[in-house]
């Protein structure tokens, strides 16, 4: 007889008061937030800058759409688009997509979850932020001085000779922050290596771990390659150097491997700890243990490797070899099955699970459509037959916004709501909670999907002119666009309010399994008074909600194994 | 080991780590991640070379022999031994041998000087030989594959560029350890920055290592 | 992981080695091995930088996981030399000029091409239906 799972409750109920000493209130002053070295804060502090951003990466995107509402060039002028459209994506890519995650959730959570007082090297942390805050300045500095107009790529020779705009400035910006994300990086893998706490084997490590430590990986071999191709382009504009100028025998592709060895590796730090945060809330919601959670840890370090092996499709009609083409093809679809692997076991875990319809399992199941959406469209892109007609056109812009947006966006907001609770000792307000993730969902998909037919039709990107047949379904997407940033603004706008009015939330508000649950909300500075020792497999449900069932020994998958009590 | 905190000796252990062995197993496994780091840096313009060397090896042949094979290989002797000194510092530090650390430590800084100064020796060379085409200066070149051999001095100056900016880095580093050891400091339990600055001195030489044959021995020297 | 005195005698060794090493890849040079100079070249710089890393920077006592970092280096490196080469190898196979001449250079290329534009648009001379 099949058993539906049906917690005692599906969530904590509200606390009296928050504990008396935590992280927040241990000291008031702004030398105590800006010198700090815990962890904690540095993730706050995080919080705020990353937030910053994606204002104004999404304000750049406002007029990009508003002036898209109409075939001809009539908002801005087309010097001004190009510098909107190449501040919008340095902006969401440098400065949000790849430190969201890692440098809000991750710095919070890595500590806690594996049992630690704090980082490896709570000062690099420290510094790691203050080199994004550079890095960003610089470049907003090089943003509103007059922009750069050479897309977000940076592709040579316009980058390097050509563009009279503020290359430079934006590029010194960027390379800052790479050191930012490096640092940042280097301490996750530091901390999994060598500070667990007794009892933590790999195999009990929470997924979001994994994930992170795989996306770390990344940073740590990526992030140089495209360190030096920005160099490269900075000494050829400053000091006349010729290293991709085609006039001394330079090649402009040269450029395009070392940008794109990173640049592709990037997407999968951008997304690798978005998947871990959805590897989180699952469990929680449906109240059981991941399907096949050793699969998708080691799906997260194959992601990494394979990641590697691909950056070519970028390049299928630059100029790049027709037989490169045919290899990196090929080595694209391998790429795509270890996220498929991941996509199959998350939808598996809801079997027999608990269907929730929280807050952050709202953004998971709108995670798993919009990721998978996007995830098949990269299939599409990776044979080239099909690439050599839409490359450059709507339906690579799509295709990355269902992954960027609808993916990462979407787990970041999941996940704030998720450890909101835990990082503020506040509830959020559930009903706008559902509401906000519903409008962010259609605005999304108003938004996005018909760019994939845009695109189809051929409409080029980064063009502010195009066809009057292609106005309507131009307008459905910016009408999307004003929906989703209406949406965007609601948690923006309770998540403050909560920190005030919201109620006072309870040490494990979600009846989560995992370390950082077993500290209060929030978490005193040293995360716990006394250092944990851990005995229970990872994700615990069945012990945890003190279930006498069979719904986690996996029977259906042949294997045998059962949670220990 | 949980360390006392005494008005001259504070322990070398910080707050987020338990024990020492913890500590300075995370601090050398920060500093390999951090060279595997700068492994991909130096690569990325290595690949840069190789794909021009393999476009005309023959003008690059021709411009590595306008490069000072004396001084280039003179350099790389005295690097290596600056890799000797600096090993030998970090075993006196560990072994709390301050008199042999100081020695090491300066003979590490003065090695590295010389080099950077011979570096400097040869820039300024290739200065007044019209070899260096930054800037807009001219460059002189009469023989065939002009281009090419441009190229080449691109990436002479910017390898050997970034390497020298590297060593003036460690070089700094190692002066304040050396003000460091002269205060008393850095010995025994403490010795843990000399091993990895010894660590980041030692790859820098690898770089060198690499840079010397690909730049100053490009085909026979017939 | 500390030393005492008497383990002096490995550091110089390799030293010695080192320098024994540069003056063989000084001499090789002089040898003209065409494209083998870069491998021989290459070979000998990996050996001295294995010396180096094995006992200056101490990984022969060290974890297998600094090993394992400084290898993935090594690796993620040839990745990006061979698939970065699978397209410089393989860009000439469809067209009829060959590797490492003048001849490759895209400014080479333009100059062989125009030519061909030029007779084509001349040949057209006088045809005023032909569009321009």
């Amino acid at each position: 007889m099949i058993q539906l799972i049906t917690p005692p409750l599906a969530t904590e109920p509200a606390a009296e008061q928050l504990p008396k000493r935590h992280y927040l209130n241990a000291g008031y002053t702004a030398r105590s937030w800006l010198l700090t070295v815990d962890h904690k804060r540095i993730a706050i502090l995080y919080l705020i800058s990353i937030t910053f951003f994606f204002v104004i990466g999404g304000l750049a995107a406002t007029v990009l759409r508003l002036d898209l509402m109409t075939p001809e060039a009539d908002l801005v002028l087309t010097e001004t688009y190009n510098k909107l459209f190449t501040a919008h994506g340095v902006v969401m890519v440098f400065f949000f997509l790849i430190p969201a995650i890692p440098t809000v959730l991750g710095n919070f959570l890595v500590p806690l979850m594996v049992g630690a007082r704090d980082l490896a090297f709570p000062r690099v942390n420290l510094l790691s932020w203050y080199l994004f805050m550079l890095g960003g300045s610089l470049t907003l500095y090089a943003l509103l001085a007059g922009g750069v107009d050479t897309g977000w790529t940076f592709y040579a020779p316009y980058s390097s000779t050509y563009s009279n705009t503020y290359v430079m400035a934006t590029a010194v910006g960027v390379f800052i922050s790479g050191f930012s994300s490096i640092l940042t990086g280097l301490n996750f893998i530091v901390t999994v290596h060598k500070m667990r706490a007794p009892g933590l084997t790999w195999f009990r490590l929470p997924l979001f771990i994994w994930s992170s430590y795989a996306a770390s990986i990344i940073i740590i071999l990526g992030t140089p390659v495209v360190a030096m191709a920005i160099i490269l382009v900075g000494l050829e504009r400053g000091l006349g150097l010729g290293i991709f100028d085609p006039r001394l025998g330079g090649d402009p592709i040269l450029f395009q491997h070392l940008f794109w060895f990173y640049s592709h590796p990037a997407v999968y730090i951008m997304i690798l700890p978005a998947m871990g945060v959805i590897s989180e809330i699952i469990p929680c919601a449906c109240r059981k243990r991941p399907f096949g959670y050793a699969f998708i840890g080691f799906a997260s370090f194959a992601i990494a490797a394979f990641s590697f092996l691909v950056w070519g499709h970028h390049m299928f009609v630059s100029g790049q070899s027709i037989y490169a083409g045919m290899v990196f093809s090929i080595l694209s679809y391998l790429v795509a099955i270890p996220s498929a692997v991941k996509v199959f076991n998350w939808t598996a875990s809801l079997h027999k699970g608990w269907i929730s319809f929280d807050t952050p399992m709202l953004y998971a199941y709108g995670f798993v459509a919009l990721f998978t959406s996007g995830g098949l469209t990269g299939l599409f892109l990776a044979a080239m037959a099909v690439d050599v007609h839409v490359h450059d056109t709507y339906f690579v812009v799509s295709h990355f916004h269902y992954i960027m947006v609808g993916g990462t966006v979407m787990a970041y907001l999941g996940g704030i709501h998720f450890w909101w609770p835990k990082m503020t000792g506040r509830l959020y307000p559930e009903g706008w909670a559902r509401f906000s993730a519903i409008l962010i969902f259609v605005g999304f998909n108003l938004t996005f999907f018909p760019q994939y037919i845009l695109g189809y039709l051929g409409m080029p990107r980064r063009y502010h002119v195009y066809p009057e047949e292609f106005q309507v379904l131009n307008v459905m997407s910016s009408a999307g666009a004003s929906i989703l940033a209406v949406g965007y603004f609601f948690p923006l706008t309770y998540l403050i309010w909560s920190l005030r009015y919201g109620k006072i939330a309870p040490a494990n508000y979600w009846r989560a399994t995992g370390l950082e649950w077993k500290t209060t909300s929030p978490p005193p500075t040293e995360n716990f008074l006394e250092t944990p020792v851990v005995v229970d497999e990872a994700y615990d449900y069945q012990k945890l909600d003190g279930r006498s069932d069979e719904i986690d020994s996996d029977k259906e998958s042949g294997h045998d194994r059962h949670t220990l009590r | 080991m949980t360390g006392t905190r005494s008005a001259e000796a504070t322990s070398p252990l910080a707050h987020q780590f338990d024990d020492l062995p913890q500590q300075h197993a995370a601090d050398e496994l920060g500093m390999w991640l951090f060279l595997c780091t700068e492994m991909m840096f130096f690569g990325a313009v290595f690949l840069a070379y190789t794909v021009y060397r393999t476009h005309d090896e023959a003008a690059f042949a021709a411009a590595s022999t306008r490069l000072d094979l004396f001084w280039g290989t003179l350099n790389t002797a005295v690097l290596l031994t600056s890799s000797l000194t600096m090993v030998l510092a970090v075993q006196a530090a560990q072994t709390s041998q301050r008199n042999t650390l100081v020695v090491m430590l300066l003979a590490t800084i003065v090695l590295g000087s010389v080099f950077v100064g011979i570096k400097g020796l040869e820039y300024h060379h290739k200065y007044s030989e019209g070899l260096m085409p930054l800037l807009g200066l001219p460059f002189h070149w009469d023989e065939p594959g002009r281009s090419s051999a441009e190229m080449f001095f691109d990436l002479y100056f910017v390898m050997t560029g970034m390497h020298a900016l590297h060593m003036v880095i460690g070089l700094a580093i190692l002066l304040i350890l050396l003000v460091q050891t002269l205060r008393g400091r850095l010995l025994g339990d403490f010795s843990i920055p000399v091993h990895l600055t010894g660590l980041y001195w030692h790859f820098v030489d690898v770089v060198w290592v690499f840079l010397f044959p690909l730049l100053y021995l490009v085909g026979g020297r017939h | 992981m500390s030393h005492n005195t008497a383990s002096l005698r490995p550091y110089i060794i390799v030293f010695a080695a080192l320098m024994l090493l540069l003056v063989v890849t000084v001499e090789v040079s002089r040898l003209d091995l065409g494209r083998g100079n870069f491998l021989v070249a290459v070979l000998i710089a990996s050996i001295k930088a294995t010396l180096i890393g094995l006992y200056f920077m101490h990984l022969r006592d060290s974890t297998a996981l600094s090993r394992l970092v400084a290898l993935s280096g090594v690796l993620f490196l040839a990745i990006l030399f061979t698939l970065a080469f699978s397209d410089y190898w393989t860009r000439n196979w469809l067209s009829p000029l060959k590797l490492g001449s003048e001849e490759n250079s895209p400014s080479a290329r333009t100059a062989i091409e125009a030519p061909v534009l030029d007779r084509a648009i001349s040949a057209h001379d006088g045809d005023t239906t032909y569009p321009r």
